[in-house]
């Protein structure tokens, strides 16, 4: 198991946080003995799918139950787009975003873009909150040099997506979107389609990715895109 | 089978749904129509009126009631 300090966490959501990321072939009893010494404000475990002696364990110790993150990949040679996902994508475009646009979309999560993820779920937090943690996220990746991609329509931005080189030809959008404006347009799957299109044009071989239980929209775009399913951990919280 | 009939038993058959809870129906009011159940009911709906819609339309097709004022522009009158 790993136990991470997840300061961050600290300026995003006000409270100190610790992720603990459970292995296979961890017993029970040492996970019990690790648990033990966390004190944050806030903890996030993450337990492998079939581990339900851990569940049982750490459900006793005060975890809840958030959601479950599938770990998806798509290895970019089958790309399924029906006919009409082919056209809408055609008409949509996407270019590297410049100050001024990171800052149009700081403002869109910060009206309120992502509703379905752990901190806007969790009634310890606010939709408030997890938009400033969604923000600094990618400050911090901007930081760090991965790129965020604006999505256009017709010259207007209606969309966007990060795009993280994790190496090995592996591409990781850890975050896309819809902007208000085009919520309701049913192009949401051009945030996961065009990040294919960008990795194929850097001679990638993988995308990889997440997507929680709790967006079944999500879910089911990747899905009909022709990601898979190769891991599932159970999320669990816990306040202090 | 009208037009109407038509309409309506693609969204009762693509969603689900009663054609009562069609009727009044808003793109993501159900979880049934998202991004994909939006494709899927657009392909089934050109494929029954033997239209194809413009990118605009598919994009502006936002409810029950806008489908219907859209169909018009394809001669289809609902």
């Amino acid at each position: 198991m790993k136990i991470i300090d997840a300061f961050w966490e600290k300026r995003n959501l006000g409270v100190s946080c610790s992720e603990v990321e459970i292995e296979n072939g961890d017993l029970v009893e040492l996970v019990k003995k690790e648990l033990s010494t966390i004190d944050t404000q806030y903890t996030v475990l993450k337990v492998p799918s079939g581990r339900t002696d851990i569940i049982l364990e750490i459900t006793r110790g005060g975890y809840f139950f958030i959601e479950a993150s599938l770990h998806l990949i798509h290895k970019l040679g089958d790309c399924h787009l029906n006919g009409i996902q082919e056209r809408l994508a055609q008409k949509v475009d996407y270019q590297l975003m410049n100050e001024a646009d990171i800052r149009v979309l700081f403002s869109e999560i910060a009206s309120g873009m992502f509703n379905t993820d752990r901190i806007s779920l969790d009634p310890y937090f606010s939709s408030e909150q997890s938009a400033k943690r969604y923000i600094g996220w990618i400050s911090d990746e901007l930081d760090k040099g991965t790129s965020v991609f604006k999505l256009i329509y017709k010259n207007e931005t209606v969309g966007f997506f990060t795009f993280k080189d994790i190496g090995e030809g592996v591409y990781y959008p850890f975050l896309a979107g819809i902007y208000s404006n085009y919520a309701k347009a049913g192009i949401g799957f051009t945030t996961i389609y065009k990040p294919i299109f960008e990795a194929l044009k850097k001679k990638g071989k993988m995308i990889s990715t997440y997507v929680s239980t709790n967006n079944l929209n999500a879910m089911r775009m990747h899905e009909a895109i022709g990601f898979f399913c190769d891991k599932i951990n159970y999320v669990f919280i816990k306040h202090s | 089978m009208t037009n109407l009939e038509k309409y309506t038993q693609i969204f009762t058959e693509t969603f689900g749904i009663s054609a009562e809870v069609a009727a009044s129906l808003e793109y993501q009011q159900i979880q049934e129509w998202d991004s994909v159940g939006h494709m899927s009911m657009i392909a089934t709906l050109e494929n029954v009126f033997e239209i194809m819609l413009d990118t605009d339309d598919i994009i502006d097709f936002s409810s029950f009631e806008k489908g219907k004022e859209i169909l018009k522009k394809y001669d289809v009158e609902v």
